[in-house]
């Protein structure tokens, strides 16, 4: 199946009215890992709305994305107990190990580092998610060795 | 009608006039920047704010949004409006150096860019006014995209987008300047897109693209001739038939 | 399961509280940390050991069969056992944690190693010693129990209170821990305006932060003429360091739809939105199974319960975007547009989603409803103080000993809540400031801490409640590191829609940014003070007026490491890079060398008197020494140091 297929799939699931423009982005997001131009046209012209709308939500929210992201998405936590906890080094850590910056996609495709507010696990800062996994009481050598090991994977 | 003063002046104004309405119809000055009579309310440059007491409580509001529903006293003059404004001027400033409007307001108030907080010039102060005509005028081929310092003015992808047919009420409205277009004759160039202008066999004037007239539903075979002329000639039309009846 | 009318609910809850012996369950913490630390993986191992094969996440809760001895008779006796997963049980600093039932018992940092023994302990009737929670002076408590658990004796759990001992999935679970009694006597034997009423009455006050009191706001939404009119749940709980709303969701997401159906009956409206925060896919799940329960059960949906009241639920999802919580952005973006505030001189009861009266409510105030419909506004108002009652649910974090979920009366103390429940500042450092009211907040110092916790107070001591996120410092924080961290975030965050906060922001991060790279100049302090005045004053939403408050409080009440980063370039704090050396007191080191053994540039030597000395050449100033040094011999000082 590809892209357009893909896509026609998601605007089936979701009713088709603007409210949902959102919500239909989020889900295209998840499946192609980033938001073609093609795809906000198709959008667009789904739900009846203008395409700079459609184009306004996508560079508004930072779920969303116009690049290809990694398969896996690493975030780091830079939350208010994150931060004092270090995040600011794990972070460094990992834009060090990927040798990618923050928000980059590594050569690969593999991995795309993000950071992320608060994943609301304050209590294990520093925390570092990848998918639905997280790792709590991170520190830059703890992990570099999970990402050597291939948790994040 | 309401009772309200402003600067201490006591006025009666119909209920929900804005404050901004109020002043201006009572020769009271407020500077304005985003606010454009013939678009909706947006409120976004905070150049307006103006000092209100409301039941007790004074706060700054925007002028240009603020409904008058009861009995407030609003003052445009003092230490905190001053420095409301200023605020903003001197922000606006250290970004938008080169804009007409603002050299001249911070002429006007006594702002002066700050070299510290000098920003890479733009002549944008993302007020949206463009935006809003465009919308007004149904064609919605631009808007405001991407959040916070980066927030920007761009058709769709920043490409050349079908959506525009080249009206120009975004160039018009905008405050600054920063919009700009190429016209040469028969040809006009806008928001990265090329378009054809049709010049009027009558008078010659270069009177409107040819997307204009397709969003106005004006058919194909009846072009040739702007806007002004086309009404000349059906009047002159007219006169004639009548009179020969 | 399905409920037709109020006495097919009614006959089922009699049921259920005539049931005698309920038997034991086992529950296993499924919080965000103690998930983190692996409490999943326990949960299947207990299924495991009870002898059941299928283990998701779904298929938790079944019954089992185990001999359970009766003491003192010590005779044997069948009782049926279960385990589960629970939302947050709060105690995160010590997970994963495990709680039993009927019991009450905590056990803590519990590993599959455990399991055996705590299936043990359940059959003989005793507590399992080894990983019992801690009780006073951090020794396991002789009985864990939660009256003999400081972290959790001192706490109010009414809205956290069935979090521990249910399944966060089971429709059944909630009505039997006394789920649905509020919709039930709203039904009933209330009229909407008396919700509403009752609501006023009983004080509650908006708990996402602005505290404005939630029976006014439905009267008034109530009394705007409309046809349509909405019930909006905020969680998009974007406050870095909170996690209440997201432990409400997870836990007890039937609370908060029961007390939105209360709400949405009282103010006539008939669709109701949860906007859930992009970030917690756990909280949309579990509210979406919540959802598609009470569908079924015909608590949702046309015709509720036979009385002609009409209520459907939608689940909203954010799209990573810190502005969305505040109210006018949240319904822009449900409207499937940018989440851009606008202007609101007309409030949202009267002109809110798609123009019509609404009614927003953060989670934790959604999940008060329920309670004060079914135990009155008296009884309400009897808990926390005058203006302020009921309870408020708290993320205490940062370097406080007991990290996790606490609920306490409206009006506790601060100091009570860091030192009663979250045993003082890790590793005994001396206390800096707390942290309340997340980017919109601000930073109370120790001379403050006698402040009851509650909307006035905070507000009045320069900070605010905000949804509950709580942040212990200690002396290793830099307060202008800090401002500077609220600042980069709410640039980052601005929607960008009015210059004041767009621009202001701006130029109050590069002042921050040059204070906190020893680039400060004369004045800074003072043009920062300014500034944020008048970004709060001229600002357009609620992100842009507060924004200025974590500069504020910080110049406030710690003005002294301001001047000290502006003038001299110094961070006593040891935070902000090149602007400190550190030292250590020849007097006060004791030679034990462990400085030096974790030094990791390998420049701490030793000296020909058995003390230790920092080569400053090749010094990475990160502050290893310094955390190991049992003598706090260790120095943070603001002179230039030559190696001899």
């Amino acid at each position: 199946m590809g892209e357009i297929d893909r896509i026609a799939e998601i605007l089936h699931k979701h009713r088709q009215d603007p409210r949902y423009l959102l919500a239909i982005l989020l889900d295209i997001q998840e499946s192609e890992n980033y938001i073609s131009i093609e795809a906000m046209r198709t959008v667009a012209e789904h739900l009846g709305i203008s395409e700079s709308r459609v184009f306004a939500v996508v560079t508004f929210y930072r779920a969303l994305s116009q690049k290809k992201k990694g398969r896996r998405i690493i975030r780091v936590c830079t939350g208010t107990a994150c931060h004092l906890r270090g995040s600011a080094a794990v972070l460094q850590e990992l834009e060090k190990q990927l040798a990618i910056k923050t928000g980059g996609v590594t050569e690969d495709g593999e991995y795309t580092l993000e950071t992320v507010n608060c994943v609301g696990a304050c209590a294990l800062a520093p925390v570092v998610t990848s998918g639905e996994n997280s790792f709590g009481r991170m520190g830059p050598s703890k992990a570099a060795e999970l990402l050597a090991e291939g948790a994040f994977a | 009608m309401i009772e309200i003063t402003i600067n201490d002046i006591p006025l009666k104004v119909e209920k929900g006039t804005t404050i901004l309405h109020a002043a201006q119809a009572n020769g009271i000055d407020i500077p304005t920047l985003c606010n454009h009579e013939g678009l909706t309310l947006d409120g976004n440059c905070r150049l307006c704010s103006v000092e209100i007491e409301d039941m007790g409580n004074k706060k700054i509001v925007a002028s240009c949004m603020f409904p008058i529903t009861r009995n407030i006293s609003v003052e445009t003059e003092t230490e905190r409006v001053r420095r409301a404004r200023n605020t903003v001027l001197q922000l606006l400033v250290n970004r938008n150096p080169k804009a007409p409007i603002i050299q001249q307001l911070c002429a006007k108030y006594g702002v002066d860019r700050e070299e510290r907080f000098a920003l890479e010039p733009d002549l944008c102060i993302r007020c949206g006014r463009c935006v809003r005509a465009c919308e007004a005028g149904g064609t919605k081929a631009i808007e405001l995209v991407g959040r916070g310092f980066d927030r920007h003015v761009a058709p769709p992808y920043e490409l050349e987008t079908d959506a525009c047919i080249g009206c120009l009420s975004c160039a018009t409205v905008c405050p600054t300047g920063k919009i700009t277009y190429e016209e040469t004759p028969g040809k006009r160039k806008i928001w990265y897109k090329e378009f054809d202008v049709l010049q009027c066999k009558r008078c010659g004037i270069y009177f409107a693209t040819k997307e204009m007239l397709d969003w106005a539903g004006r058919p194909e075979n009846d072009r040739d001739h702007c806007n002004h002329c086309q009404k000349y000639i059906e009047s002159v039309k007219f006169l004639t038939e009548s009179q020969k009846k | 399961m399905r409920f037709d009318t109020l006495s097919d609910l009614k006959n089922y809850k009699n049921e259920i509280s005539q049931k005698q012996d309920k038997g034991k369950e086992i529950w296993i913490c499924g919080g965000p940390g103690c998930v983190a630390n692996g409490s999943m993986a326990i949960a299947e191992e207990f299924i495991k050991a009870l002898g059941n094969k299928s283990s998701s996440d779904e298929n938790t809760s079944l019954w089992h069969s185990i001999k359970v001895l009766i003491r003192p008779e010590e005779k044997e006796t069948e009782k049926l056992i279960r385990t589960g997963i629970t939302g947050c049980m709060g105690p995160c600093e010590n997970g994963p944690v495990v709680h039993v039932e009927p019991d009450g018992l905590y056990y803590q940092k519990v590993t599959v190693d455990d399991i055996e023994g705590i299936i043990g302990s359940i059959k003989e009737n005793i507590p399992y010693k080894a990983k019992a929670m801690s009780g006073l002076d951090d020794k396991p408590a002789e009985v864990p129990s939660a009256e003999n658990i400081p972290f959790l004796a001192k706490q109010k759990k009414i809205i956290l209170g069935k979090m521990s001992t249910m399944s966060p999935l089971d429709l059944e679970d909630y009505i039997a821990h006394g789920g649905y009694s509020g919709l039930i006597r709203a039904l009933e034997s209330m009229a909407p305006e008396e919700i509403c009423n009752e609501i006023k009455a009983s004080g509650l006050r908006g708990r996402g932060g602005g505290g404005f009191p939630t029976g006014v706001k439905w009267e008034s939404c109530r009394n705007s003429a409309s046809e349509m009119r909405y019930v909006l749940v905020n969680g998009d709980e974007g406050d870095p360091g909170a996690f209440m709303d997201r432990a409400l969701m997870e836990g007890d997401p039937y609370s908060v739809i029961e007390g939105l159906t209360i709400g949405a009956y009282a103010i006539g409206s008939s669709e109701g939105i949860i906007y859930v925060r992009h970030e917690y896919p756990l909280a949309v799940k579990r509210l979406a199974n919540a959802i598609k329960n009470l569908e079924e059960a015909g608590l949702l949906g046309t015709n509720i319960l036979g009385t002609g009241f009409d209520f459907h639920v939608e689940i909203c999802e954010g799209g990573g975007s810190f502005v969305c919580g505040e109210s006018t952005a949240l319904m822009t973006s449900i409207e499937g547009k940018p989440g851009v505030p606008r202007v609101k001189y007309i409030r949202s009861t009267e002109r809110g989603l798609w123009e019509s009266p609404t009614v927003l409510n953060n989670v934790e105030t959604w999940a008060n409803v329920p309670h004060i419909i079914t135990n009155g506004s008296e009884w309400f108002r009897s808990i926390g103080t005058e203006n302020n009652s009921g309870t408020k649910v708290f993320a205490l974090v940062g370097k406080v000993k007991n990290t996790g979920l606490v609920e306490v009366p409206m009006g506790t103390t601060l100091r009570q809540i860091i030192y009663d429940i979250g045993g003082g500042v890790a590793q005994k450092r001396p206390f800096k400031a707390v942290q309340t009211g997340g980017p919109s907040g601000g930073c109370l110092p120790a001379s403050m801490l006698d402040t009851p916790v509650d909307f006035d107070s905070l507000t009045e001591a320069g900070s605010m409640m905000g949804s509950g996120g709580m942040i212990v410092m200690d002396d290793r924080t830099c307060m202008v590191d800090i401002a500077r961290y609220f600042i980069d975030f709410l640039v980052e965050e601005s929607c960008g829609k009015c210059v004041p906060c767009r621009e202001g922001l701006k130029k109050m991060q590069m002042i921050l940014h040059d204070l906190t790279n020893g680039k400060g100049r004369e004045g800074d302090t003072k043009a920062l003070e300014d500034l944020a005045e008048d970004i709060s004053d001229t600002s357009l939403c609620a992100l842009g007026q507060s924004a200025a408050n974590p500069v504020l409080s910080t110049i406030k009440y710690f003005k002294e490491e301001y001047i000290e980063h502006e003038k001299e370039h110094f961070c006593r704090s040891g935070v902000c890079q090149g602007m400190f050396r550190i030292k250590i007191d020849e007097e006060k080191c004791k030679s034990c060398g462990l400085c030096s053994k974790n030094c990791p540039a390998d420049t701490i030597e030793k000296l020909d008197s058995g003390k230790y000395c920092i080569k400053q050449e090749g010094c990475i100033r990160c502050g290893a020494c310094f955390e190991v040094c049992p003598f706090s011999s260790v120095d943070i000082v603001n002179e230039v140091i030559d190696d001899d």
